[in-house]
């Protein structure tokens, strides 16, 4: 008899208020979400209490790595398509339609513009085993009259290529968006400061004076 | 006939399983959570002078000499500052004292600096905070201009601006634009501070030097290079400069 009415015990849970809090929960992460961009060279970056936050947009990205390596990157494509361009020129080297379209996929550039084609061709492990043990050169080219080094190239087409972008924008949609690319320096905490004066030096060569230092929030002690 | 379809109908169990939705929704939440981080990064502001060959040195360094500190960052983490009284003492090693990072080492040296000590600029920058974080939130939006702006005079010596805990508008609105004319009262002295991280130093050494000179409310950094004066000093302490 007790069997037969164990048998008959209706065990429906009900799910709502757990469908509830999930949803709340989603929605939480989903508008406080700041997606982690899968870069290949990561850094810690120092302390400190500066309260302002790096920009959400509209940025030029310098990574200098514990060796010194320098990358660059910005969060714009059509930034980065105009940069190409022009950097393709300048070092004379093509790519094709593909190539061009798998570089724009990369989140960081750190290879010399004359191993674009032949870096571009290798698998993703072997990228990441290139990215982490070159960069961008940073001596100036003999050959430019200039003395410009790559990097400098670099920035300054990143720059221009915005500025153009910009530039093309109908007056109504200028509207909160930023005039000009913002620099921000992202280096590791043992990066020597060697590596982070010669970065400094060659973009005061070109008469960028402002930057902003990405760091990590740290209470202060009292 | 038709009585008995209408019966079954209101039978008919309208309860719907959950389950698969909460599942669904445990895995997005799972991939929101590991995808996304929630704390962005900070972004302290760095200016730098821009290269100008025609600058001499003269016009570098304006300030008073015992105004002035230098804080050399060296390999190890180590620190040293360096104080002098007369332009003709700068360069004797005996000058160079050690310090630690922190409140009790560095901060300590420049709130209690001999000629301009930076303890009233601090204190005049929590009593401004005060004023600022005892406005109502609605107010306080209105007023962010007028805090920067409070935050620089403070910075160029105008202590006076602020006092109980209050903001005191009169003389706010009596500093000229270049916060420069301004006789009514007498400003502090305001400390220089030279930073002279060395190439074996690392960055976040100079992230924190960065960092101290805006707890301590210091207007006037640069970060130079070292020179041979620099080297003498260094090198009569026996400290490697490479």
């Amino acid at each position: 008899m007790g069997k037969i009415k164990i048998k008959k015990n209706d065990v429906w849970i009900d799910m709502t208020p757990m469908s509830d809090v999930m949803v709340l929960l989603l929605t939480f992460f989903m508008l406080s979400a700041n997606f982690v961009k899968n870069e290949v060279v990561k850094v810690v970056t120092p302390a400190s209490q500066t309260m302002a936050k790096v920009p959400s947009s509209a940025t030029l990205d310098i990574t200098i790595d514990p060796e010194g390596r320098v990358l660059v990157a910005t969060d714009k494509v059509v930034t980065m398509e105009k940069a190409l361009e022009q950097m393709l020129k300048e070092r004379e080297t093509s790519l094709n339609a593909e190539q061009k379209k798998a570089f724009l996929a990369e989140t960081q550039i750190g290879v010399p513009v004359k191993n674009l084609p032949q870096y571009l061709g290798m698998t993703h492990e072997e990228q990441v085993k290139v990215l982490k043990s070159t960069g961008i050169p940073t001596d100036s080219i003999q050959s430019r009259e200039d003395k410009m080094s790559e990097f400098q190239l670099w920035v300054k087409a990143m720059k221009n290529g915005y500025k153009e972008w910009y530039n093309d924008l109908e007056d109504v949609d200028k509207a909160g968006v930023a005039n000009k690319l913002e620099i921000c320096i992202k280096a590791d905490k043992q990066t020597p400061y060697s590596s982070v004066k010669m970065v400094i030096a060659e973009l005061q060569d070109i008469n960028e004076s402002r930057y902003k230092l990405v760091t990590q929030y740290k209470k202060l002690e009292e | 006939m038709a009585k008995k379809k209408e019966s079954k109908q209101k039978k008919m169990n309208v309860r719907v399983d959950f389950t698969p939705m909460v599942d669904m929704m445990m895995l997005l939440i799972t991939f929101f959570m590991l995808c996304t981080s929630l704390a962005k990064p900070q972004a302290m502001h760095l200016t730098m002078p821009a290269k100008d060959e025609n600058m001499s040195a003269e016009d570098k360094d304006k300030s008073k000499t015992e105004q002035t500190i230098t804080i050399y960052l060296a390999d190890n983490d180590k620190l040293y500052y360096y104080i002098v009284d007369k332009k003709e003492d700068f360069g004797k090693p005996e000058f160079l004292k050690e310090t630690s990072w922190g409140k009790e080492g560095i901060r300590e040296a420049l709130r209690n600096h001999r000629h301009a000590p930076v303890k009233v600029l601090m204190d005049a920058k929590t009593q401004l905070d005060n004023w600022f974080n005892a406005l109502p939130k609605t107010q306080q939006e209105a007023n962010d201009s007028v805090y920067n702006r409070a935050l620089i005079m403070i910075k160029k010596g105008h202590v006076d601006v602020v006092s109980n805990n209050q903001l005191d508008q009169a003389k706010y609105n009596k500093i000229d634009k270049d916060m420069k004319e301004y006789t009514e009262t007498d400003m502090v002295p305001t400390l220089a501070v030279n930073i002279k991280p060395l190439n074996n130093s690392s960055y976040d050494n100079l992230v924190t030097i960065l960092d101290e000179m805006q707890i301590c409310c210091i207007g006037k950094y640069v970060i130079d290079q070292i020179n041979d004066k620099d080297i003498a000093i260094l090198d009569g302490n026996g400290i490697k400069v490479e």
